[in-house]
């Protein structure tokens, strides 16, 4: 098979993604010239015939049955990372709830060779819709290749082929892009599953709380702490485009504003501000920290340049005026305020100047937060004694309640803007004791699923894909 | 470039042509585009004989309907679409099954007149909740009702043989032979009807429109997977081109545009879904009445889900 490098290796992982092309693509283009000119020639020539037109404007919402096969292998070590690698990819389709996994063991028979057109049939009496095998290969010591085809069962075509190169130890990557990549071509939106989730891991009880920065893979995996807990830390949050968090920091007792690079490790204060800054979160393209400040007793929305560290004022109002985010186009930025009496959400040119209420429902509004696609604002609505977590039209239209507890909040968007995370309180004793889980739901409200974590957990941050 | 440049020259010419000796033949066709034409007209002298009109056709129908179905079922669990041209055939071989109880009437053709006095008394059964004392009119109305082509074709049968009758003893034996062809022939002919057979311009009812259009629509939205929570997923079409088999299976499908959609990964996308629909074997065979397979042969189904995405 023709071949040639497509994209270049990923930051400190070595992966490589190749593509066909070269040769293959001329020959399409020349494919698709002779198809135009076929086509027509038998518009002229070919007789009309009498059709039926009819609309189908129904369907239904269920997942998609996909079977994925073990990715192949010859040596016994090649054949567990087929295996593992098989088993998170169904893991992440699944979680996505938009597809369900057939299980192996009705698998009638498996190809033992990628180079082969699949038997269908075999397929199609699974009801199968979509086919993922794949092939895994060691070569050296440090190289691992990974090939994965995706095929269409009812129409009998391939929908995407790819071949990867990184090291053995990166194949959970290598999983969670590939399942990435069906997700996208079944589906035509971007997956989510090569991300990472911050959050804030809770430990001890009290006043004796310990609060850690902590990361892991989107699905619970490869967990670690990125904070020793020795100064109480509070709303991580990724930049867009970067591997870099920023949060708030109580360290030497003074709440202030601090940006974490996890590749490197480094951690750096924001600024030294005269009030005690809050609630930050970057700009779309990443040069910006915007935040809250509180000085003289009023809360105000401040953005800060992260190259000139130039700072700017953004709302003038007596009222409190917080949890600031920007729109993905970085023209608007939603917040929420008191200023008409309650709790509400405001919208306003990044520039500043006139807000415009948008939330005008009963209950309190909270922790806004555009969704990447830049068509919903999710938010922690409080009302009736209830927390929810809900979204609504960038104009405050079509409000929908996804989630609900006794304490839900800080929802975070995967960023294909289809999944939130937030966190959960639940209370497990009369003495004030409580339990906190992430949890993640999709759009449609029915697919929600609890984030497995160490220990407590709260204060989610979701990632952007990774690069 | 230098394609593009072909293909551009090409194009020209193609239209070119097309103007100077392809548009005589492009008007051609229209003629054939008078089919929706005439089924436009049909509804509006369909509306008032709505509720009666359409049910007499559709007892023959069904039995049409019931009996070809079954041949395909065994094909098609193997392969899709090898063994099934002969299709057509079997028809009249269902057709001709109907018969087998009348063979009675065969060897004593005096019988036969009987049953038509039983198909008088059933409709006389009915009315006599309304008035009792107009029995005699409720006749002749309840005989043009029933137009069926087997009664039909019983008229017919018993005035052939009624001709036979004043010969002698020995020559009805042979002759009685004759009948029994002409009979079953009869039948094959009045009750079996080809598929391809089926006139295009023959109006069709409003109800019968609905019928199929319900038909392919109860059996597309169950197999059609959409996904909720997509942004503008309300907005996107897709157009599938669809050949049915006269046993109502699929034989061809394609998505349109298809290589306009490769460009948004979305619309490709749900383009795919619906084709998968279209395929999926599970929601076949579309169980349409046969003698308008000229109707239904082709399809173009568009899907949007605006339905079910209310928002």
């Amino acid at each position: 098979m023709m071949t040639s490098k497509r994209m270049i290796p990923r930051q400190n992982w070595g992966i490589v993604e190749k593509k066909p092309g070269g040769f293959m693509n001329m020959m399409n283009k020349f494919a698709g010239h002779i198809a135009v000119a076929i086509g027509l020639a038998v518009m002229i020539v070919a007789p009309a015939h009498a059709e039926l037109n009819v609309d189908i404007t129904r369907g239904v919402v269920k997942p998609i049955p996909i079977a994925v096969t073990d990715f192949l292998g010859e040596s016994t070590k090649e054949k567990n990372i087929g295996r593992n690698i098989a088993r998170v990819i169904n893991a992440d389709l699944v979680r996505s709830g938009l597809f369900a996994a057939i299980n192996p063991k009705a698998f009638i028979e498996v190809e033992q060779s990628l180079g082969t057109v699949p038997k269908f049939g075999n397929w199609r009496v699974l009801k199968a819709q979509a086919l993922s095998q794949g092939s895994v290969q060691i070569e050296g010591a440090k190289k691992l290749k990974v090939q994965f085809r995706l095929w269409d069962v009812f129409a009998e075509t391939q929908m995407e082929g790819k071949v990867y190169s990184t090291i053995p130890e990166n194949w959970r990557r290598i999983a969670h892009i590939i399942a990435d990549s069906i997700y996208k071509r079944v589906t035509g939106e971007d997956g989510y599953f090569d991300t990472r989730v911050v959050y804030i891991a809770e430990t001890g009880r009290g006043d004796r709380r310990i609060k850690r920065l902590a990361i892991m893979d989107q699905d619970g995996e490869n967990h670690h702490f990125l904070t020793d807990g020795s100064a109480l830390v509070l709303t991580p949050r990724f930049s867009p485009n970067r591997q870099e968090i920023t949060y708030m920091s109580y360290h030497g007792n003074v709440p202030r504003v601090y940006i974490f690079n996890i590749d490197s490790g480094r951690q750096e204060l924001l600024g030294d501000f005269p009030g005690m800054t809050f609630a930050p979160r970057f700009s779309p393209d990443g040069n910006k920290v915007i935040m809250s400040m509180a000085k003289d007793g009023n809360t105000e929305i401040y953005t800060m340049d992260l190259r000139t560290r130039a700072v700017q004022r953004l709302t003038k109002h007596s009222a409190i005026d917080t949890s600031p985010h920007y729109s993905p186009d970085g023209k608007r930025v939603v917040f929420n305020s008191d200023r008409s009496g309650s709790q509400q959400l405001y919208v306003m040119n990044a520039t500043g100047g006139r807000a415009k209420r948008i939330s005008f429902g009963r209950g309190r509004y909270a922790t806004p937060v555009w969704s990447p696609r830049g068509d919903l604002i999710a938010f922690t609505k409080i009302t009736g004694g209830k927390f929810f977590i809900g979204v609504m039209d960038t104009d405050g239209k079509g409000e929908r309640l996804l989630a609900e507890g006794f304490l839900v909040e800080s929802p975070t968007w995967a960023p294909n803007g289809r999944v939130i995370m937030f966190f959960r309180e639940t209370p497990i004793s009369k003495k004030g004791g409580v339990v906190s889980k992430l949890y993640s739901i999709d759009l449609t409200g029915h697919n929600e699923r609890e984030m497995v974590t160490p220990m407590d957990a709260s204060d989610p941050a979701w990632s952007p894909l990774i690069p | 470039m230098r394609s593009s440049i072909f293909v551009s020259i090409f194009l020209h010419v193609a239209v070119i042509v097309v103007g100077i000796y392809g548009l005589p033949a492009i008007r051609k066709p229209p003629v054939l585009q008078d089919i929706p034409m005439v089924v436009e007209i049909v509804p509006i002298a369909a509306i008032t004989n709505l509720s009666s009109a359409p049910e007499p056709p559709k007892e023959p129908e069904k039995k049409a309907e019931v009996k070809p179905p079954k041949p395909p079922p065994a094909p098609k669990v193997k392969k899709a679409p090898a063994p099934t041209p002969p299709l057509p055939a079997p028809k009249p071989e269902v057709a001709v099954v109907p018969p087998p109880p009348e063979p009675k009437p065969e060897p004593k053709p005096k019988a036969k007149p009987k049953p038509k006095v039983k198909v008088k008394p059933k409709p006389e059964a009915k009315p006599k909740p309304k008035a009792p004392a107009s029995l005699a009119k409720a006749k002749p109305r309840r005989k043009p009702k029933p137009p069926d082509r087997f009664a039909s074709v019983l008229k017919n049968l018993e005035r052939e043989l009624k001709r036979p009758a004043p010969k002698k003893k020995e020559k009805p034996k042979k002759q009685a032979k004759k009948p029994k062809t002409r009979f079953e022939d009869m039948i094959a002919k009045s009750l079996s009807r080809r598929p391809t057979e089926y006139d295009p311009n023959e109006k069709m009812s409003l109800s019968e429109q609905h019928a199929i259009h319900n038909i392919i629509r109860q059996t597309m939205e169950p197999c059609w997977i959409i996904r909720a929570g997509s942004k503008n997923a309300q907005n996107i079409t897709s157009v599938i081109k669809v050949t049915l088999r006269p046993d109502g299976y699929v034989s061809g499908a394609r998505l349109t545009n298809k290589s306009r959609l490769k460009s948004d990964p979305f619309s490709l996308a749900a383009g795919e879904s619906a084709l998968r629909a279209v395929l999926n074997p599970s929601c076949q065979p579309y169980k349409l009445p046969v003698d308008k397979y000229a109707v239904w042969k082709y399809l173009t189904l568009t899907f949007n889900p605006r339905e079910s995405l209310g928002r």
